[in-house]
C-alpha cells in the first residue's frame, strides 16, 4: 500500500495511506506534483502543512478515515446542489464526533478543513458553527464565542434599527 | 473529558476568512442573522457581505443598467436625475423592487427626475424608508410620492431642499405634508426639514394673504405631528421680505377658517414634543443641499 508521510505545524508525522490522503484536495495535489517531479516511482511523498498543528491534523485524518468510503464532494457543491453533506444530515458518528469539542477546536478545524480541501469537513464543522449561533441572542452570542462589542455610541442602536430593513420576513 | 482549546478574546472569527463566514452566516434565519449583525462591527461588515447587503446606490441614467442587473440590495440609494426613459426599472426588475425594497435612506436629486417611475419604486420602501430627501425634485415627484395611500412604516426623517418651483407651490406642499390623509401616512415622522424661496422672482412677490398663508401651513404641519415630530428646521429668505412685512401684515385678510387654524396652532403648540424648532430667515450659500444623515 503506497503511504504518505503528513507533517503538522508542530513536527508531528503522521503516515497514512495514499488513497485516503487523497480524499482532501490540497494533499492530493501535493502528492501529484511529487510524483510528477520525482524519478522514483516507489518514494514516499513527504508532505509538511505549516498551518494545521497535531491535535487538529489528527482529527482531520480521523474523519476522513471515518469518511473514506463516501463519494467525494466537489469545491463548489454548495453552488451545484445545496449544502452538500450537513444539508444531507450528519451521521452518528459525525455527531460523536462533533459533541466533545470546544468551539475553539471546532474553529481550528474549520480552517483546517477549508486548507486542505475536505468539502464534507468543512460542511459539518460550518453547521455547527451555525447552530451555535442560532436561535441565540445577541449577548448569548459574544459570551459563546468571546466576542467583545466594539460599537460605538449609537452604532448598535443604528444596527437594530437596519434590522427592520435588512432581511425580509 | 471532550477536546479543549480555550478561544481567546476576540478570537473566534480573527483568522476565519470572509469566504467561511459567509459558508456560516449565509444558512442563518432571520432572528439569528438579526442578532449575529449586532455582535460586533467586524461580524456585521461579514454577515451583510454574506447577504449581499450592500450600502449606497447611485442610480442614474447612467448606472441604471448595472444596477438592475446586480443582486445587490441597497440600504442608501441616491437617485440623480433619473429620467428613466429608456430603462424602466420596475419592469427591469419585474416590479420586485428590488433598488428600493431594502432601502434605509432614499435621496433624490434633480428636477429631471422621473415621477412616475419613482411613484412606482417608491412603494416597495415604504415598509423600510427611515430617511426621504427630496432636493430641487418638481412638485410631481413629490406628489407622486405623497399620493401613493400607503404607510411609510419607518420613516422618521422628512428633507425637502430648496425646490425650483414657486412658492405658492411650495405652501401647498406644506399643506399636503400636513393635511390628515398624508399625516396617516408617516405616523412616526420626528424631523422635518425644509428649505425653500418664500420669494421667486419669475413669479413676482407673494401677496400678504399668501405670505400668511405659508405661515399658517408650517404651523398646522407642526401642530398635525404634534405626537412625533422632535425637530423642525425651516430655512427660508424671508429677510429679503422684510421691508415689505410690515406693510403686508397690515393687508392681511384673515378668513374665518384661517383664524380658527391659527386659533387651534397656537393653543397646541405647547402639547407638541418639539426638542428643536429652527427658523432661519436667509437662505446662504452651503446651507443646502442636506446630506444624508
Amino acid at each position: 500500500m503506497a503511504l504518505v508521510r503528513v507533517i503538522s505545524s508542530d513536527g508531528a508525522a503522521f503516515l497514512v495511506s495514499q488513497r485516503l490522503a487523497k480524499r482532501s484536495g490540497k494533499l492530493k495535489t501535493e502528492i501529484e506534483t511529487f510524483r510528477k517531479s520525482s524519478d522514483n516511482s516507489e518514494a514516499q511523498p513527504e508532505i509538511r502543512i505549516v498551518t494545521i498543528r497535531a491535535e487538529i491534523l489528527r482529527l482531520v485524518l480521523q474523519w476522513l478515515q471515518q469518511h473514506q468510503n463516501d463519494p467525494v464532494l466537489p469545491a463548489n457543491q454548495n453552488e451545484q446542489d445545496g449544502r452538500g453533506d450537513a444539508e444531507m444530515g450528519q451521521s452518528q458518528w459525525d455527531r460523536d464526533f462533533l459533541a466533545p469539542m470546544d468551539l475553539g477546536i471546532v474553529m481550528e478545524l474549520i480552517l483546517a478543513a477549508n486548507h486542505l480541501e475536505v468539502k464534507g469537513l468543512l460542511d459539518i464543522t460550518c453547521k455547527l458553527v451555525e447552530s451555535k449561533i442560532t436561535g441565540r441572542t445577541v449577548d448569548e452570542i459574544r459570551t459563546a464565542f468571546k466576542l467583545k462589542s466594539d460599537f460605538k455610541g449609537n452604532e448598535e442602536e443604528q444596527t437594530r434599527l437596519e434590522n427592520r430593513w435588512c432581511v425580509e420576513n | 473529558m471532550g477536546r479543549q482549546n480555550p478561544m481567546k478574546q476576540d478570537d473566534a472569527f480573527k483568522y476565519i476568512p470572509p469566504e467561511l463566514c459567509f459558508e456560516i452566516f449565509s444558512y442563518l434565519d432571520i432572528e439569528s442573522f438579526r442578532a449575529i449583525r449586532r455582535v460586533s462591527k467586524r461580524i456585521k461588515i461579514l454577515a451583510d457581505a454574506s447577504r449581499n447587503l450592500s450600502f449606497n446606490c447611485d442610480l442614474t441614467d447612467t448606472t441604471i443598467a448595472t444596477i438592475v442587473h446586480s443582486t445587490e440590495s441597497f440600504s442608501r440609494v441616491k437617485v440623480h436625475n433619473f429620467g428613466g426613459e429608456k430603462n424602466k426599472i420596475v419592469s427591469s426588475t419585474r416590479g420586485t423592487g428590488r433598488v428600493f425594497g431594502c432601502a434605509q435612506a432614499i435621496h433624490l436629486i434633480g428636477s429631471n427626475i422621473n415621477a412616475v417611475e419613482i411613484g412606482k419604486m417608491m412603494q416597495y420602501a415604504v415598509g423600510s424608508v427611515n430617511e426621504l430627501i427630496f432636493q430641487h425634485c418638481s412638485s410631481a415627484v413629490l406628489t407622486s410620492v405623497f399620493d401613493l395611500q400607503k404607510t411609510f412604516e419607518s420613516l422618521r426623517r422628512l428633507s425637502i431642499c430648496h425646490n425650483y418651483f414657486p412658492s405658492r407651490q411650495e405652501t401647498q406642499i406644506l399643506e399636503n405634508i400636513g393635511s390628515e390623509n398624508v399625516a396617516l401616512q408617516l405616523p412616526h415622522l420626528e424631523v422635518f426639514k425644509i428649505s425653500y424661496e418664500l420669494v421667486n422672482i419669475a413669479y413676482g412677490f407673494l401677496s400678504p394673504n399668501d405670505v400668511f398663508a405659508n405661515y399658517l401651513a408650517v404651523a398646522q404641519l407642526i401642530h398635525r405631528y404634534k405626537e412625533t415630530l422632535r425637530t423642525v428646521e425651516i430655512l427660508r429668505n424671508e429677510m429679503l421680505l422684510a421691508p415689505f412685512l410690515f406693510l403686508f401684515f397690515s393687508d392681511v385678510r384673515l378668513s374665518r377658517y384661517q383664524r380658527d387654524q391659527m386659533q387651534k396652532c397656537v393653543e397646541g403648540f405647547n402639547e407638541t414634543k418639539l426638542d428643536s424648532l429652527t427658523i432661519v430667515t436667509l437662505l446662504k450659500e452651503g446651507t443646502y443641499p442636506w446630506t444624508l444623515g
